[in-house]
């Protein structure tokens, strides 16, 4: 690796990091464990650099950070049955300067994985609807419904008239 | 409740990149480089190579040596005429028969000087 190639990753990650760790957060709700996988993500995007294509980087991003997201909360719970805790209930907020209440987490907790995963994206990393399709592999008009359902649950769990999100 | 609560975005934990880069230095130190990952393949497969010929030209060790010479030929293959010259022997006297127009014809043999030939005139 040379050190211009070294430079354009860090640069990468640097602008990348804070949709990335927003995404991973609401899914692990652990702000440590949240910043590890966001490394994780970038070095096993790395080891791949040869075969990534510039314009499917970032859904290769963030599909990997979800599935290694998921893949610890699946860890933790299984830790959690059997009595040792790997990610405490209680998501260690004091690591993560302004973390969301109980009530915001419960909400986003309850919406099933593949609603969550469309709103994290659209509202949290900052992809377009073509880049959400092609990270999750679904059809871009299957993106704008399961957005406008993941919404409707949320206002329904946090009884709030109306839930601000950007415009597509 | 405050909705602009639920896609607020929060600040990683500080560092990140720094470490992010400690941890690039070490994987790029521990992996070898492409040139080194080709020539040990390279190497590997001229081993492989190099096993499965000698294996595949060895004579299996538990397999009694057989030598051509130890097996001598059945009796009877000495006795064919076409062994005749090859082993200095004189080749019987043949009966000679000619067939012309479907039938047998008498021939003459005529004497040579040469007793490897025989020359016969069809009467």
């Amino acid at each position: 690796m040379t050190s211009v190639d070294k430079a354009q990753w860090i640069d990468v990650y640097r602008r990348l990091e804070k949709p990335l760790y927003n995404v991973v957060y609401r899914v692990i709700w652990d702000a440590a464990e949240s910043q590890d996988v966001v490394q994780e993500t970038f070095l096993r995007c790395w080891r791949r650099k040869d075969d990534i294509r510039a314009d499917g980087f970032k859904a290769l991003l963030f599909r990997t950070a979800l599935n290694l997201a998921s893949n610890r909360r699946r860890s933790a719970r299984l830790w959690r049955m059997v009595g040792v805790s790997a990610l405490d209930d209680v998501a260690d907020e004091s690591a993560s300067t302004g973390a969301l209440s109980k009530p915001v987490r419960d909400a986003v907790e309850a919406l099933p994985t593949m609603l969550r995963d469309v709103l994290l994206l659209t509202e949290l990393a900052g992809m377009t609807y073509p880049e959400i399709a092609t990270a999750l592999g679904i059809a871009e008009g299957t993106v704008g419904s399961r957005r406008t359902r993941a919404l409707a649950l949320l206002r329904e769990r946090l009884d709030v008239p109306g839930v601000v999100t950007h415009e597509y | 409740m405050n909705t602009d609560a639920l896609f607020k975005q929060l600040e990683p934990p500080p560092g990140g990149a720094e470490r992010f880069a400690r941890r690039l230095d070490e994987i790029s130190a521990a992996r070898p480089s492409p040139r080194a990952r080709v020539l040990a393949i390279a190497a590997a497969s001229a081993g492989v190579a190099l096993v499965t010929a000698v294996l595949l030209l060895r004579q299996p060790s538990d397999a009694p040596a057989v030598l051509v010479a130890d097996t001598p030929p059945a009796v009877e293959v000495y006795d064919a005429p076409e062994f005749d010259r090859l082993l200095g022997r004189s080749a019987p006297p043949a009966e000679l028969m000619v067939m012309v127009n479907m039938e047998a014809a008498a021939v003459t043999e005529i004497e040579t000087t040469n007793q490897n030939v025989r020359i016969y005139q069809i009467n």
